[in-house]
């Protein structure tokens, strides 16, 4: 077949696209926390927690397999990002973008970036207003992208963000003690939540 | 290697049309100069923490091209490290593009410090070759950057005919000027400031080593088989070359002997790698045009790709509506992708309305731009997939951050990068973005991990990392504020900590490993650091790094 043929090729084959394409596969471990086993493209998810009880690990975690599968994920907001620990969950800063900007223009960025990156994360300090979270979760849904929301130091949230999928609220980590060896181990206290499911999930994680 | 002919037509015969007369300006180490770094200086350039040039105070420490950055701290205290920056290269070169487009129209911009022109036109108005030259050298001359110290006058090899030196003119100048039949040649030549006599392209570079054609990897298969210099691949015969190397035999073929240039303006499909993009009302703003000319470039772009064929070398145009014009060529080693072209569209238009030197900028607004496409390879280098047969696969990526950007200003939006430290927050950095950092190669590193870091530390990575650190108090069971001693000790045993600014009132900690004391810098009394730092857990399970510092307590990173 000659190689312009391919675009007519590709014009029929569009609107049918493959389950795996929907989907963003997840770490093993993490696939109790979300709905379906995976980031489903087009959602909106949310973590949140106090400082020190492993969101930020969790975040890092939930994109680490999207990464090494060739996706750009965008960071935005103002959060104070530990590379170390995303490298060592496997992820290629080569595909990571950092945008540094405060809460308003952190949002209106994330909703350009959507367009492009499979994953966007939301780094906000204070809860969405209805409108923003509801255009970007349009915008999410448009462009079949995945729209996290990360809220760091936020141990209860009023009411989750327009059109959240689902929500995952790292409640307390415990650190594996060993005489004075330093820290290595901990296990994460988790409750996940999503609208399809009946009741809230509670699991402990290890290795995050 | 760069230019392929269009097509893949490896077996038609070898054109013999002449080469324009080309002058070729090159600075030799142009990252360097434009920072002003002399080159008796110890510095390197780093890009993926690997050296990729260096000055020769560098060399002389026993620094080469190549090396792993993190090796260098070893070699020096004194040697300089620059991280790579492309923009910034670029922009500072506008000063000698300008003067070199007070000679001629049309300037190719091949890499930062290298730039060339076709000298038909300008020698017969500037009275010769010759007196071109001078008055080239003259200009250039003026520039303070081009006062970078006398470096060492490097002489082509034995055995090289056909040329004769400018060297004794530009003793004391840090570029290099060289005129010769094709820009290939005319690059090399002005490595020695060489002026090539019309015709003797072959003559003059048959005795170099094969190295000024390809890069090393190709270089040691070539070498296996016994040919080493220029010259020897003169002695094969073509189809002898197709068959071993295939393109790229047969591009080299054509190096060897002096054959360069556009090849694709033999071709009648010249018209179809052209696009003139109107702009009606006439614009100014550069970043509006770059908008407005966006979803053209991209059609013609996919056109382009559709055919099988990867521009490398572009000529860019724009007409004002008083008719003033400006073109530039631009080429790159590997393909140009729509997101390249638009930035190099915006350098040039900045260049034009903000003119450096004595030269006028536009009255009117922009009435069309012209894309040429001058050179082609068939080779993408970039991969592409199914669903995106027709576009740059990150090109999704590219457009949404240049949206981004217009956003929030170029600061904000960067990339995290290894680097070598001993702390949390030193380890990574964040460059800020641009473009060649996506585009770069996806290298495998190699598997020998680096040494590490004595004093960092140890284990599991925190994942927030305070910057600038953020204050906090720790105090003993009865109150007292916990220090530490200068034999590195804590002067009481911590029991509860608080962090104001993270809404942390006193915490009870479960365990404090530590103090390890650093000395960072102890050399430089500027920036030496006496600092100690701990790792506390907490009763409720939060695990930190803490750090003593000028009798102050700081929160430098959380394990969230």
């Amino acid at each position: 077949m000659k190689v312009t043929n391919l675009t007519k090729l590709q014009a029929v084959v569009e609107p049918a696209s493959l389950l795996m394409d929907q989907r963003i596969d997840v770490l093993g471990h993490l696939k109790d926390l979300l709905p379906g086993g995976s980031l489903k493209r087009g959602s909106v998810g949310v973590v949140y927690g106090d400082f020190g009880s492993g969101a930020t690990s969790m975040v890092f975690s939930l994109v680490s397999q999207a990464i090494s599968e060739g996706s750009f994920v965008g960071l935005v907001g103002l959060h104070s990002w530990g590379f170390g620990a995303a490298a060592d969950m496997g992820i290629d800063l080569r595909r990571l973008l950092v945008v540094e900007c405060g809460s308003n223009k952190a949002i209106e960025v994330s909703s350009l970036l959507l367009d492009g990156f499979d994953i966007v994360v939301l780094a906000l300090d204070r809860s969405i207003d209805y409108k923003s979270s509801r255009s970007l979760a349009n915008r999410a849904r448009v462009s079949k992208s995945i729209l996290l929301y990360l809220y760091s130091g936020i141990s209860s949230l009023a009411h989750l963000p327009y059109g959240a999928d689902f929500s995952i609220w790292t409640k307390a980590s415990r650190w594996e003690l060993l005489g004075s060896a330093p820290i290595s181990n901990r296990s994460l206290v988790v409750q996940a939540d999503s609208a399809k499911w009946p009741s809230v999930r509670s699991k402990s994680v290890v290795g995050l | 290697m760069r230019r392929r002919s269009f097509g893949g037509g490896t077996l038609f015969e070898l054109e013999t049309k002449p080469l324009a007369r080309t002058l070729v300006i090159s600075y030799r180490g142009w990252p360097f100069l434009a920072r002003s770094i002399p080159d008796d200086q110890a510095a390197v350039v780093i890009k993926n923490a690997r050296v990729v040039a260096l000055t020769g105070g560098a060399r002389r420490l026993g620094v080469s091209i190549g090396d792993r950055a993190i090796t260098l701290a070893s070699s020096s205290f004194e040697l300089a490290c620059i991280e790579d920056d492309f923009d910034f290269d670029m922009a500072s070169f506008e000063e000698v593009v300008a003067i070199a487009e007070s000679f001629c129209p049309e300037v190719e911009v091949f890499s930062p410090g290298v730039c060339g022109f076709n000298v038909k036109g300008p020698a017969r108005y500037f009275g010769g070759e010759e007196s071109l030259l001078d008055k080239v050298i003259d200009a250039l001359s003026g520039l303070s950057v081009s006062k970078g110290g006398a470096i060492s006058v490097v002489k082509p090899p034995n055995g090289a005919k056909g040329f004769h030196l400018l060297s004794d003119r530009l003793l004391d100048l840090s570029f290099g000027v060289g005129l010769a039949d094709g820009p290939f040649v005319a690059k090399v030549a002005s490595t020695f400031s060489a002026v090539v006599e019309a015709g003797f392209s072959k003559e003059f570079i048959s005795p170099f080593p094969i190295g000024i054609l390809i890069d090393e990897g190709e270089v040691d298969t070539l070498s296996k088989v016994g040919v080493n210099s220029v010259g020897q691949i003169l002695d094969i015969p073509r189809d002898l070359m197709v068959e071993r190397f295939g393109k790229v035999g047969s591009r080299l073929y054509e190096l060897a002997r002096g054959v360069d240039g556009d090849l694709i303006e033999a071709r009648e499909v010249k018209e179809r790698h052209q696009v003139r993009i109107d702009l009606d009302p006439p614009e100014t703003l550069s970043q509006a045009i770059s908008f407005a000319i966006r979803a053209k470039v991209d059609d013609f772009f996919t056109a382009l790709t559709l055919e099988g064929v990867y521009p490398l070398r572009v000529r860019i145009s724009f007409e004002t509506e008083t008719t003033e014009a400006i073109s530039r060529v631009w080429s790159s080693s590997v393909p140009i992708s729509p997101s390249f072209l638009i930035s190099y569209v915006r350098r040039q238009l900045e260049g034009w309305q903000n003119p450096t030197i004595g030269q006028d900028p536009p009255r009117s607004g922009i009435i069309y731009c012209d894309i040429e496409v001058l050179e082609v390879t068939s080779t993408p280098f970039v991969q592409l997939d199914l669903y995106q047969v027709a576009i740059h696969p990150q090109d999704r990526v590219l457009r949404a951050i240049e949206r981004a950007r217009d956003k929030v200003g170029d600061g904000s939006i960067k990339v995290p990068r290894k680097r070598a430290g001993r702390s949390p927050k030193d380890q990574f950095q964040l460059l800020n973005w641009q473009l060649d950092l996506f585009e770069e190669e996806l290298r495998v590193e190699s598997s020998k991990e680096a040494p590490p870091w004595p004093g960092q530390v140890p284990n599991v990575k925190p994942s927030m990392v305070f910057d600038p650190m953020v204050e906090m108090e720790l105090v003993s069971e009865g109150g007292v504020a916990v220090g530490v001693s200068p034999s590195g000790e804590l002067t009481c045993s911590p029991k509860f900590f608080s962090v104001p600014s993270l809404g942390w009132k006193m915490r009870e900690i479960e365990r404090i490993l530590g103090p390890w004391p650093m000395n960072e810098l102890w050399w430089d009394d500027a920036r030496r650091r006496r600092l100690a730092r701990v790792q506390i857990v907490s009763r409720d399970g939060v695990a930190l790094n803490a750090v003593m510092e000028a009798s102050k307590w700081h929160l430098e990173a959380i394990y969230d």
